[in-house]
């Protein structure tokens, strides 16, 4: 009797057992060749991180978070986003609009972990892997999200940096555009800390073409400007220059760094941004009785849905479709605003209906002063003749660079779409494309590591198991009342209690994510399945593998897909 | 040249377990057996004995001289599972070896049916082994003919659309626990945790342990492969194949609540019962609800026996 590939041949007849007796296991037999479909892994792209705006993997921070493991959480965060503590508070957070379990008992609070983990960090003083220094240097002009972020990452790649502020306060809008409700002062300078810590330095009223010149960062290896927008748009009527109209961002900055300020009662505030909303909320909480206006309706208005959701419990009137005519001085002070009521006419070119002013509809709104919060553009004074912008934004090219040598430029200045966690991707792929740049190598997107892209196939509900998930609530998220909070600058929404936020990430389906949940290995009818070695994902055995799909089924969360085998004919 | 990428590490411990049988058997793609037969031997340990009458699982487990088992596996003849069993726990006995577990594995066919004296016999001598009946409804390897463990309406090729079966299921539970046996237990494919619960029970136990197994055949049941836990999930869920146990034959536990899923949600992926009208479908509910309650009052009676008792 011999053995071949596990095959018994007995090659006599007195080899043979006097009752059948197996001497072999059935391992020999391949049934990997009865299949004609084959299961394989692939994870997919859940929803939320193809929406987020810095490219998290926030998956994978669910699942640490959802262990308790919540300074390897925050390791994962800084991949993308070296702020969690002020996005937490101020992202939009369009990561939450797909989640998938919004039809499964209400989708997960993304926001609200994320705001736990960043004040984890803070309160932990969780920091990234140190580099070591290569010697270089680098110069940011602007300390706003964008010129932080690249701080960040450049530092994180060696480099020693400087950073220029105009002003004599750091962080650009985070600290004199966002107010204190939303954003409160000390998670700013935490996080400015959390870059001192890191080696950044910092040099503030420093002013491009006024006290700081290219000449002057001639020692630097290259230069990055994330200078924002600084010149308010005008609405291009007369008198607009009087001391009672403002503009929306420098009434801000004096209220947010808590400078005096005579101003109001009656404010009317004109426009549908962030920046209105802001406005007219901050005076609300100094005792003025503010009013917004805005020339379409709120379907169109720009601003944070969850914002003017707030805005309207504080109970402040916002006007729709109304356009300002005429500012109505009397012995030098400003007494009211005539305006025209408008309808909504065809579509301009961003996709929205533009207002028509409705002729003979005249009418005026008496008041004491009126802010002008109608979008911000480049401040174009002070950059170098040798660099191209447009009235808009200085025009990059791919990679980050500008027309001048050496000199980069990301954030609202260059491409940016004014929101911070755009500011935070930017100031990151900016840092590696100056980095390549230096190593004299081209720049790709896709050395930045994120889930984002990597595979376009999107996980959706219907392919998940739902026998292996509970039909549960988000948490209630503790918020000050609207009688609450107009009195003063609180912070409106506390964050997760650990425990809190431990329950919200086991209830994420994880979409399209392989978890190591075992499934499939237990449920496999042909000992197919085990996991590798790093015991990060499975491998499946093709020579036993039937092919009947149990693990497919199985999974709860898409994470194994089934494909035809050629068999041939 | 990117970032400094981040990987976290795993932390936990894959269940180590090694397993007992080996794979490329003969069962066809989808089938329950194995799954259970892994699980079984994982709790079991090598020290193990199979003895298995003419059914699928003498199939599967390989043509002479290969086996899929990887522990002695004794095929015997279709009406003599539990005799043969209680021979080989008598030869043990001679031989001085009382650690090996010896377990009788067959099928619907080999319990309710054929080997139903043997297991009677057996089982009112409580002998001492683990009976594990695998319920896969008909007899599926000679072609899918009834059996008395077929479902009412249930299509077979021996009760055709035509003439769609119309006895009762027979209760092996209620069988079983007249005869007494110390330790009975129904298990399902889709709670491994509790199976494998019932079969760490089963070891640490003596005498005549049976464990009633709902094993899914999607060749017979004429339904896709890839629903092998599902259809053992939505028996469960809709009441059709409830998990207890039966101790001493007397007292009930209900190890997982039904959610009482309408029946018609586990019938309508198979189709052995694509033939089935509406007021069919009402009738098996009935029918299914009517020993779910049976089953609750069961557990009820006991529960307040053991309250009477303290």
């Amino acid at each position: 009797m011999k053995k071949e590939n596990g095959r018994v041949i007995f090659e006599t007849e007195d080899e043979l057992p006097i009752t059948a007796v197996s001497s072999a296991s059935t391992e020999f037999n391949k049934t990997g060749s009865w299949k004609y479909l084959e299961p394989y892994y692939e994870n997919l792209t859940p929803p939320c991180i193809n929406k987020c705006l810095t490219g998290q993997d926030i998956v994978t921070q669910l699942r640490l978070t959802e262990e308790g493991r919540f300074a390897e959480a925050v390791q994962v965060l800084y991949q993308a986003n070296p702020f969690p503590s002020i996005t937490g508070r101020v992202c939009p957070h369009p990561c939450e609009q797909p989640c998938n379990r919004k039809a499964y008992g209400g989708g997960i609070t993304i926001r609200a972990i994320e705001h736990f983990l960043g004040d984890y960090a803070a309160t932990h003083h969780v920091m990234p892997p140190a580099a070591s220094p290569n010697g270089k240097a680098i110069a940011v002009i602007g300390s706003g999200p964008a010129g932080l972020s690249a701080a960040f990452f450049l530092s994180l790649l060696g480099y020693s940096i400087t950073v220029f502020e105009a002003l004599q306060w750091i962080g650009g809008l985070l600290r004199t555009g966002i107010p204190s409700y939303r954003l409160p002062k000390y998670v700013v300078d935490d996080e400015v800390q959390k870059l001192r810590d890191l080696g950044v330095q910092f040099e503030m009223n420093k002013r491009m073409g006024k006290n700081l010149h290219l000449s002057e960062l001639g020692n630097f290896s290259a230069t990055l400007l994330a200078i924002g927008r600084g010149a308010s748009m005008k609405l291009g009527l007369p008198a607009e220059e009087h001391d009672d109209v403002w503009n929306g961002i420098d009434l801000l900055q004096k209220i947010n760094v808590g400078e005096p300020l005579t101003i109001g009662p009656k404010v009317v505030v004109i426009g549908g941004g962030n920046t209105a909303i802001d406005c007219a909320r901050s005076l609300l909480r100094l005792g003025c009785e503010p009013k917004i206006i805005y020339r379409r309706t709120k379907a169109e208005m720009p601003a944070f849905k969850d914002e003017v959701k707030q805005t309207l419990e504080e109970e402040i009137p916002i006007d729709y479709l109304i356009a300002p005519m005429k500012l109505i001085e009397e012995n030098g002070k400003l007494i009211a605003i005539e305006c025209l009521k408008t309808r909504l006419g065809e579509k301009d070119e961003s996709g929205r209906q533009r207002p028509v002013p409705i002729e003979g509809s005249n009418f005026s709104i008496p008041c004491d002063a009126v802010v002008k919060a109608l979008g911000e553009k480049l401040d174009g004074c002070g950059l170098p003749e040798t660099l191209k912008f447009d009235r808009e934004k200085i025009i990059i090219e791919n990679g980050y660079r500008t027309s001048h040598p050496g000199i980069f430029s990301c954030g609202d200045c260059a491409n940016g779409e004014g929101t911070v966690g755009d500011a935070i991707r930017h100031g990151r792929e900016a840092s590696l494309a100056i980095h390549a740049s230096l190593l004299e190598m081209p720049y790709a997107p896709s050395l930045i590591p994120t889930r984002q892209g990597v595979n376009p196939e999107i996980a959706k509900f219907k392919q998940f198991n739902l026998a292996y998930f509970q039909k549960s609530a988000p948490p209630t998220l503790q918020a000050l009342q609207p009688n609450e909070r107009i009195y003063g600058f609180q912070e409106i929404e506390s964050g997760l209690a650990r425990n809190e936020a431990m329950r919200e990430a086991a209830r994420c389906f994880k979409c399209g994510t392989c978890t190591m949940c075992d499934n499939c290995r237990v449920f496999c009818p042909d000992m197919a399945i085990r996991p590798k070695r790093d015991r990060h994902s499975y491998e499946i055995n093709y020579d036993y593998c039937k092919g009947c799909g149990v693990c497919v089924e199985e999974c709860p969360r898409g994470a194994i897909h089934l494909r035809k085998v050629d068999v041939g004919n | 040249m990117a970032l400094t990428t981040f990987t976290p590490k795993p932390n936990f411990d894959l269940l180590k377990v090694e397993d007992v049988s080996s794979p490329g058997h003969l069962a066809c793609p989808g089938c329950g057996i194995m799954p259970a037969y892994r699980t079984a031997l994982q709790v079991l340990g090598k020290n193990t004995i199979i003895v298995a009458p003419a059914c699928c699982f003498a199939v599967v487990d390989g043509p002479f001289p290969y086996s899929a088992a990887g522990v002695p596996f004794m095929h015997c003849a279709f009406e003599t599972a539990a005799a043969s069993a209680a021979g080989v726990r008598a030869a043990l006995e001679v031989l001085g070896r009382d650690d090996t577990n010896v377990v009788a594995w067959a099928g619907d066919g080999g319990t309710f049916d054929i080997g139903l004296q043997a297991l009677s016999a057996s089982a009112e001598r409580n002998e001492d082994m683990i009976y594990v009946c695998y319920d896969n409804e008909a007899y599926m390897n000679t072609g899918i003919q009834r059996s008395s463990a077929t479902p009412r309406m249930a299509w077979t090729t021996t009760t055709p659309q035509q003439a769609p079966k119309i006895e009762y299921k027979k209760d092996l539970g209620g069988i079983m626990a007249a005869h007494r046996i110390p330790y009975f237990a129904t298990a399902s494919l889709a709670h491994p945790e509790d199976m494998m619960a019932k079969f760490r029970k089963a070891k640490e136990l003596r005498g005549f342990r049976m464990i009633h197994y709902f094993c899914p055949c999607p060749t017979g049941w004429k339904t896709d492969a890839r629903y092998m836990v599902k259809l053992d999930r939505l028996a469960v869920q809709t009441k059709v194949f409830p998990l207890y146990e039966v101790f001493g034959g007397r007292r009930y536990v209900l190890n997982v609540a039904s959610e009482g899923l309408p029946v018609s949600e586990y019938l309508k992926i198979q189709g052995r019962f694509s033939h089935l009208q509406p007021e069919d479908i009402k009738l098996i509910q009935q029918e299914v609800n009517d020993n779910y309650e049976e089953l609750l009052a069961k557990v009820d009676h006991s529960n307040r026996q053991r309250s009477n008792d303290t």
